[in-house]
């Protein structure tokens, strides 16, 4: 009886290990992840990533596995991207096609923005009231990528700062008047400025865009490679975040409180005023119209490539063989 | 006992028009009470409630004050002390400051760093020492990224030349939410670096729990108006208190945020909808002068008026209390006043009707002596006339005769005496009835005549 038993039990071990081999020989074998980088932390500047990712909107134009991944500080996404760290990446078109004439062989698969976010704001109570002003003042600034547009607002009202001082995202030197401007984009510390009860009246804010000399920000990049062999997977990415966008712009709510769980995720530490404040500025910055041509959004426009290119022919970048038809894939 | 003179009937409406008298003027005074107690007394309590919150949180901001001013001076005179001593050999400044580190009383600190530039004579900056006590152990290392020159507990004190408190930040040194204060470090005028000291949020949480007061709940914003203490410690760091305005839909927090900006006072505002979830809240606030921080004490509507709906309830029974009491008073005196108003009048009455009484028991008895008198004068009269025409002496004839005229004139005077009982009678009943005088001329005729008779007799 006992050997009876013994043999059973075998049989049915050896049949269940049998079943569960079969079982997993006849899944479909997942598809390789699709890494898409963006070039901070979670916030409301991703909203159409987060919401094509939720909504499952990747899937539904035929991309599967993708997922979002955000920066840290020290991350360099356009490094990741020609690294292999990611598939995909999102950037400022200034940054991207500097780096695409050092030599990283990156390619713009949809163009967001249409205005630049980059701006400088002062303190009206500091005797600023124009750009003029601004000299002998000292001023806040991120540097990197956002000194092209800053060095030539500087040359253009031929502004002379007394300092510029490195801003370590610390707004607390321009709220205690230490400093007297602070080089800023709109959906982030401007916001928060406000939210930080800054009243617009008291403060004087140069939109570089408004002074001809704003290049446009957010887009989405990908390695020449990638653009080449995986045609349909690049427009169907651009077609899910356009979507995406969207999305996040009807559902605004919604949008909020999904960018607040990414965040709280990340570890970041905001709230849904600054969020809600971010989209509505984005949704600004994209120009963003539900009457437009759906297949417009997300171009990149010839003039806005060519304006980003002439600005960092002036700030005196070798960009010259960059041209648009090698650097955007419609 | 004596039986009353008012029956039940009168003793009714002598109560009712005794309600009514005292009653009336009672419940207007009550009603102008009520009024005056809600309305001045209760928001004259409310002003002093609400300046006692107000005086409250001063006192809580002070305390937290003294917590603050007792971090920065503590770590400017030790700090200058080590820099001044060992302001030309590095080692010995190493030596010192990992001994004021150790000596110094900042309990609340977790981390305290000394910075120090330009301090070699051929103008090279030397690099940043930094020191570091975590779990009681301190480390010294030196830091070559310029970027610590820029962070705002260097760069705050540098540019402001004087004690500065940092924003709320993230350490990824100690994992934790801190803020930092830092002294600028001078030898006579040259600046020579500066001392930060920094201390996490949860210390700054618990020394705010040891000054809250039951029933309110501490908020701590620092100048620039991010939360560093909340009840909620989801929203530290997270919020400011323009974001906790448009969470809560407050449009009076949003106004605060923004005077608070411009102008650091102290004061009370009311909240329709309350930062914590309440419907309604008061939010008392005042600054802590040695940073530009703002304490908060957000109170539940419900819990400021408790009080004072208990000192109005007081109020009231005390009205209450001393309105019982008056009405009591007032109604038993009004009563008596009314029961002697009426006894008198019933007495009066009393006395009428004795009187009538007493009168007409009079003419019934001078009619019954009249009738009486007349009895046997009739009969003298009438035997006197029948003698007469006996068979008598003319003397006695004559005696007969004077008997006869004497009885005559008898009869006529109680025909009077009669007369006079019968009008005075009815002069009294007259009277009685309606006061209306006997007329003088019947009396005196009256009197004239029994007068007359009277003379008339022997």
């Amino acid at each position: 009886m006992r050997t009876l038993i013994i043999i059973a039990t075998l049989l049915f071990c050896v049949s269940v290990a049998f079943s569960v081999s079969a079982a997993e020989s006849a899944l479909p074998k997942s598809a390789p992840p699709v890494r898409i980088l963006m070039q901070w932390v979670p916030q409301s500047q991703f909203a159409g990533y987060i919401m094509a990712v939720e909504k499952k909107l990747f899937a539904k134009h035929g991309v599967e596995n993708v997922q979002i991944e955000f920066s840290r500080v020290a991350d360099v996404p356009m490094t990741k991207l020609t690294n292999g760290d990611c598939e995909y990446a999102t950037g400022w078109l200034a940054t991207a096609i500097q780096r695409r004439a050092e030599g990283l062989p990156i390619i713009n698969v949809a163009q967001f923005h249409r205005r630049s976010a980059a701006m400088i704001v002062a303190h009206k109570s500091h005797g600023i009231e124009k750009p003029a002003d601004l000299s002998g003042k000292v001023i806040l600034s991120w540097g990197g990528d956002f000194d092209v547009e800053m060095t030539l607002f500087f040359r253009k009202y031929q502004i002379t700062p007394k300092a510029v001082l490195p801003f370590l995202s610390s707004l607390a030197p321009f709220l205690k008047g230490v400093v007297d401007a602070v080089q800023v984009v709109e959906y982030n510390e401007y916001c928060r400025l406000i939210e930080l009860g800054m009243e617009e009246q008291d403060m004087a804010v140069f939109h570089f865009e408004e002074h001809g000399i704003g290049a446009v920000g957010d887009g989405l990049y990908a390695t020449e490679e990638r653009s080449r062999e995986h045609p349909d997977q690049v427009r169907a990415i651009r077609l899910a975040v356009t979507e995406g966008w969207e999305y996040a712009f009807r559902n605004q709510q919604e949008t909020v409180d999904t960018v607040m769980k990414y965040s709280a995720k990340h570890g970041e530490r905001t709230n849904p005023f600054h969020q809600q404040q971010m989209l509505d500025t984005i949704k600004k910055l994209m120009e963003f119209d539900s009457n437009q041509d759906y297949h417009q959004f997300g171009v990149l426009r010839y003039q806005d490539f060519a304006h980003a290119k002439l600005l960092l022919q002036r700030s005196g970048y070798n960009v010259d063989s960059i041209t648009y038809e090698n650097f955007y894939i419609p | 006992m004596t039986p009353s003179l008012i029956n039940e009937q009168q003793l009714r409406e002598l109560r009712l028009k005794a309600l009514i008298i005292v009653g009336l003027p009672l419940g207007i005074a009550a009603s102008l009470f009520c009024y005056w107690t809600y309305t001045i007394l209760g928001t004259q309590a409310l002003n002093e409630l609400t300046a006692v919150l107000t005086a409250r949180t001063i006192g809580q901001a002070s305390d937290l004050n003294t917590h603050c001013t007792r971090a920065t001076s503590e770590l400017a005179a030790t700090a200058t002390f080590t820099a001044i001593t060992a302001s030309d050999d590095l080692e010995l400044y190493r030596k010192l400051v990992r001994r004021t580190l150790s000596n110094l009383k900042l309990s609340n600190a977790t981390f305290i760093g000394f910075a120090e530039t330009e301090r070699d004579a051929d103008g090279q900056q030397r690099p940043l020492l930094y020191a570091v006590r975590k779990n009681g152990e301190i480390t010294l290392r030196d830091v070559d990224e310029i970027r610590y020159l820029f962070q705002d507990w260097f760069l705050l004190p540098r540019l402001l030349n004087k004690t500065a408190w940092t924003d709320p930040y993230y350490s990824e040194l100690s994992g934790e939410m801190r803020v930092a204060c830092g002294v600028p470090l001078f030898i006579g005028d040259r600046f020579i670096g500066v001392a930060g000291n920094a201390i996490s949020i949860e210390q700054v949480a618990k020394i705010v729990e040891q000054i809250n007061i039951q029933g309110s709940h501490l908020i701590l914003i620092s100048d620039s108006g991010t939360v560093i203490v909340h009840p909620d410690q989801e929203n530290i760091l997270r919020h400011t208190l323009v974001s906790l305005a448009n969470k809560a839909n407050s449009r009076e927090l949003l106004e605060l945020a923004r005077r608070l900006k411009k102008n650091r006072t102290a004061g009370i505002v009311r909240l329709e909808k309350g930062i914590l979830g309440e419907p309604r809240e008061y939010v008392a606030y005042a600054p802590i002068a040695n940073n530009n921080w703002t304490l908060l004490s957000v109170i539940p509507e419900e819990a400021v008026l408790a009080p004072l709906k208990a000192r109005l309830l007081l109020w009231i029974i005390y009205g209450c209390v001393v309105g019982i009491l008056l009405y009591v008073i007032l109604y038993y005196l009004v009563t008596a006043a009314l029961r002697k108003n009426l006894s008198n009048e019933a007495m009066a009455a009393r006395a009428s009707l004795f009187a009538e009484a007493s009168v007409h028991s009079q003419t019934e008895f001078l009619r019954d002596v009249s009738h009486d008198l007349r009895t046997p004068l009739n009969a003298i009269v009438g035997f006197a006339n029948i003698a007469r025409f006996c068979d008598v002496t003319p003397d006695v004839r004559k005696l007969l005769d004077g008997i006869g005229h004497a009885a005559n004139k008898l009869t006529r005077l109680i025909d009077a005496m009669v007369v006079f009982a019968d009008q005075s009678e009815s002069q009294l009943f007259t009277s009685s009835l309606s006061s209306t005088p006997f007329p003088a001329a019947e009396e005196s005729m009256v009197k004239e005549s029994a007068a007359r008779e009277l003379e008339k007799s022997p």
